[in-house]
C-alpha cells in the first residue's frame, strides 16, 4: 500500500499549550482526507507541519514513503489552499496560477498549456487578465485551487478554503472540488470546523479535539458509530442520555438512565461504568410510529422546523431534549406545547463508554468553541 | 430639498479646504510662476530688465560651471538614495517580519527617532568630533595601523558630506517601506513556499515586489531631499558646491533671471522623477 502521507507521533507545543499531541495518521493516495474539530483542535496546526510551514516538536511525515520531516516547504510535493486564498495581488489571475510553474523552471510553452488546463478545471479561462481585486470570493477562490492545481502535486492541502463564503456558494465549490479531486486523482488534505463539508467530501474524516484524534473513519463510521459523546455531537445530530451501567447479563448491558432502563449489547462493559445511550434523530420514532417501538416516551413540543422534505421536533421529556427527524411536512394537529409520545428501537440505539478521548468532559463547551 | 443638499454638502467641503489651499496658491504656486517669468527676463549684469528672451536658459546650458554642478548634485544625491536604500531595507524588513509585538515596534521606531529631536545643523556639526583629523575616526584607523598618520579627506569633504546625509535622510527611506511592507499579508509567504519558492525567490517575488511603492516614495523623499539640500554641502562638504548654493549665488549677485532658470529647470528635473519614479514602483498599488 502506497501512502501519500504518513505522520508519526507528531507533536507541537506553542509555549505551555500543546497544540498536537502525539498524532498519527496515514493517508493513501488519492484519497479526499478530511481533519474537522472545533477551533483550537489541532487541525490548522496538523496541516501546517505536513505543508512544513511549522516544525514539528517530535515525530516524523513521510511522503510517498520519503521521510520529509526535516525538509523545507519548497521542497515537498505539495500545494496548498489557504482560507484567505492568498492570491498575489499584484499579479493577474495568470500570474498567479504560472507562479508554481515558474517556480520550478517549467518552459514558457509548457507553462501557457498548464495554466489553460488549469483554469479550464475551474472555469475561469476568461478570466485570466483580471487582477485578484476584480474578482468576487468564490472567483478568487477557484483561481487559488487552479494555482495550486496547475503545480501536479501529489498532496493538495486545503486549509478551510470555503470557510469565507456564503453558503450557497460552499455547496457548489463543494461540489466543484469533489469533482477536480475526482479528475484530477491527487490526494487531498482537508482542513474545516465544519462537520457537512467534511461528511460531503471525506473518504476519511479525522475528528480532532485538544491536539489528539477523537476518532478516524469512514463519514459512515464516523455517523453510526461515534466512540465518544464528543464525535457524537459533533458530526451530525444526536440524542444521548447520560447513564450508568447497573449490571451486565451474558453480553447484554442494562443501563439506567432517568429515562428508564435500557438494554444494549455491549462486552466491554462492567456494572457501575458511566456510559450514554445514543441514537439518531432520524431512528426516533414520533406519534402513531411510536407505538411498536422498544421505548417509549411521553413529551411536550418545544419546536417543529420542517425543510418540506423532513421535519424536524424537538421535544422535551422530562426535562431531557430529544430530537426527532421525520419524513415528509409536520404531522396534523401538532403544534409547539403538543403533547406526543416518542420512541426509539434497540435496533437503533448505540452505547457510548467515553465523553471524549481527550479526557475532557465539558463536551458541550468544547463544540461550541466557548 | 435632497437635490439641493447636495451641491451645498458640495461646497461647504470646498470650504474646509479654502485656508490651506490659500496658502498653498499664495505660497507655492504664485511664487512659482513668478519665478518662471522673471526667469525669461534678460539679466543686465546688476539687475534684469523687463524684456523676455532665453539668454538664462542658454546659459545653464552651456556653462559647465552650471549644469556641471547640477549634474554632480544629481549624482551624489542618487549615491545617497542608494546607500539608504541599502540601509533602510534591512531594517524595515527586520522591524515588520522579525519584530512581533506592536510595542517593540513602537519602542524601536521612536529610538530611530531620537536623532531627529536635535536641530538639523547640529546634528550635522556633531560629526566634527568623529570625523577631524583628531577625531575618532582618525584615531581608531591610526591606533589599528590603517593609516600612518591622521587623514584630513574625512571632513569637508564629499566623504563627509555623503555620510550627513546618508545618515539624516535614510529614516525617510526606511519609514515608507516599514509601513507598505506591514501592509502584507503574512500569507502570501506561506503561499508562495507552498507554490515551490525558495526563501530568496519568495523575497524577491512578493516581498520586494510588494514593497515596491515603499521603496518609490522613500527615493523620492531621499532623492529630492538631497537635491534641495543646501546646508549639508556648506557645514561639512568643504569645497563640495551644490546647485542649491549655485542658486543662492545667483541671487547675491543680483542675477536673477539665471537662478530663477536653474529653479525652474530643477523643479522639472524634480518633477520628472518622481513621475518616473512612481510609474516604475506601481506606485498605484499603494491607494487600492
Amino acid at each position: 500500500m502506497s501512502y501519500s502521507v504518513e505522520a508519526e507521533n507528531l507533536i507541537k507545543r506553542f509555549g505551555k499549550t500543546v497544540a498536537v499531541n502525539n498524532v498519527s495518521f496515514k493517508i493513501r493516495k488519492g484519497e479526499f482526507f478530511c481533519i474537522i474539530g472545533p477551533s483550537g483542535c489541532g487541525k490548522t496546526t496538523t496541516l501546517r507541519l505536513v505543508a512544513g510551514l511549522i516544525k514539528p516538536d517530535s515525530g516524523k511525515i513521510y511522503m510517498n514513503g520519503v521521510d520529509y520531516t526535516n525538509i523545507p516547504t519548497h521542497k515537498r510535493p505539495l500545494s496548498m489552499v489557504f482560507q484567505t486564498w492568498a492570491l498575489f495581488p499584484h499579479m493577474t489571475v495568470y500570474e498567479n496560477v504560472e507562479f508554481g510553474l515558474r517556480m520550478r523552471n517549467v518552459s514558457e510553452a509548457d507553462r501557457k498549456e498548464a495554466v489553460k488546463w488549469a483554469l479550464g478545471l475551474v472555469k475561469m479561462e476568461e478570466f485570466a487578465n483580471r487582477k485578484p481585486r476584480e474578482l468576487s470570493g468564490g472567483q478568487q477562490q477557484r483561481v487559488a485551487i487552479a494555482r495550486a492545481l496547475v503545480v501536479r502535486p501529489e498532496i493538495l492541502l486545503l486549509d478551510e478554503p470555503l470557510g469565507n463564503l456564503d453558503f450557497k456558494l460552499q455547496l457548489r465549490l463543494q461540489e466543484e472540488l469533489k469533482q477536480i479531486h475526482r479528475v484530477t486523482g491527487v490526494t487531498f488534505l482537508y482542513v474545516t470546523h465544519d462537520q457537512r463539508q467534511a461528511m460531503a467530501l471525506g473518504d476519511t474524516i479525522m475528528v480532532m479535539n485538544m491536539g489528539i484524534i477523537e476518532q478516524m473513519g469512514s463519514p459512515i463510521e464516523l455517523y453510526s458509530s461515534p466512540s465518544s459523546v464528543f464525535v457524537a455531537r459533533f458530526v451530525g445530530e444526536s440524542n444521548i442520555l447520560e447513564g450508568s451501567v447497573k449490571a451486565v447479563e451474558g453480553g447484554t448491558a442494562i443501563v439506567e438512565t432517568h429515562l428508564g432502563d435500557f438494554q444494549l449489547q455491549d462486552k466491554n462493559v462492567r456494572a457501575g461504568d458511566r456510559v450514554w445511550v445514543f441514537w439518531r434523530p432520524e431512528d426516533t420514532y414520533i406519534g402513531r410510529d411510536a407505538m411498536d417501538a422498544d421505548y417509549r416516551f411521553n413529551g411536550e413540543v418545544l419546536d417543529i422546523t420542517t425543510a418540506g422534505s423532513v421535519t424536524n421536533y424537538k421535544v422535551s421529556v422530562g426535562g431531557q431534549l430529544l430530537k426527532a427527524t421525520v419524513k415528509g411536512l409536520p404531522m396534523d394537529g401538532v403544534e409547539s406545547g403538543s403533547k406526543i409520545t416518542l420512541g426509539c428501537k434497540k435496533s437503533g440505539l448505540k452505547l457510548i463508554t467515553k465523553a471524549s478521548s481527550s479526557g475532557l468532559a465539558d463536551v458541550e463547551r468544547i463544540i461550541l468553541g466557548e | 430639498m435632497g437635490e439641493a443638499a447636495a451641491p451645498q454638502r458640495l461646497v461647504s467641503s470646498y470650504l474646509l479646504l479654502a485656508p490651506m489651499l490659500g496658502v498653498i496658491i499664495a505660497f507655492l504656486i504664485v511664487p512659482l510662476i513668478m519665478v518662471g517669468i522673471v526667469s525669461l527676463y534678460r539679466p543686465t549684469g546688476t539687475g534684469y530688465v523687463l524684456e523676455l528672451n532665453l539668454s538664462s536658459y542658454v546659459r545653464f546650458f552651456t556653462d559647465p560651471n552650471i549644469y556641471g554642478i547640477l549634474l554632480s548634485t544629481l549624482a551624489n544625491s542618487a549615491i545617497v538614495t542608494v546607500m539608504a536604500f541599502i540601509l533602510a531595507y534591512p531594517v524595515a524588513y527586520f522591524l515588520t517580519m522579525k519584530i512581533r509585538t506592536f510595542r517593540a515596534k513602537t519602542i524601536l521606531l521612536i529610538a530611530m527617532l531620537i536623532p531627529f529631536w536635535i536641530d538639523f545643523t547640529t546634528r550635522a556639526l556633531s560629526w566634527i568630533p568623529w570625523l577631524g583629523i583628531q577625531g575618532i575616526l582618525n584615531q581608531v584607523l591610526t591606533g589599528l595601523g590603517i593609516l600612518r598618520e591622521p587623514s584630513p579627506i574625512f571632513l569637508f569633504s564629499p566623504f563627509a558630506m555623503l555620510l550627513v546625509m546618508i545618515q539624516g535622510y535614510t529614516l525617510f527611506m526606511i519609514a515608507p517601506i516599514f509601513i507598505v511592507m506591514s501592509k502584507i499579508d503574512p500569507t502570501l509567504y506561506e503561499a508562495a513556499k507552498a507554490l515551490g519558492a525558495s526563501p530568496l525567490k519568495t523575497f524577491y517575488h512578493i516581498n520586494l515586489k510588494l514593497t515596491m511603492p515603499g521603496i518609490g516614495v522613500g527615493t523620492v523623499f531621499v532623492f529630492l531631499s538631497s537635491v534641495a539640500d543646501f546646508a549639508t554641502p556648506r557645514l561639512i562638504g568643504g569645497l563640495v558646491t551644490s546647485i542649491g548654493q549655485v542658486i543662492r549665488d545667483q541671487v547675491v549677485f543680483l542675477n536673477l533671471p539665471l537662478a530663477s532658470a536653474i529653479s525652474v529647470i530643477l523643479t522639472l528635473i524634480a518633477l520628472a522623477i518622481v513621475m518616473t519614479v512612481f510609474k516604475l514602483m506601481n506606485i498605484r498599488q499603494v491607494f487600492e
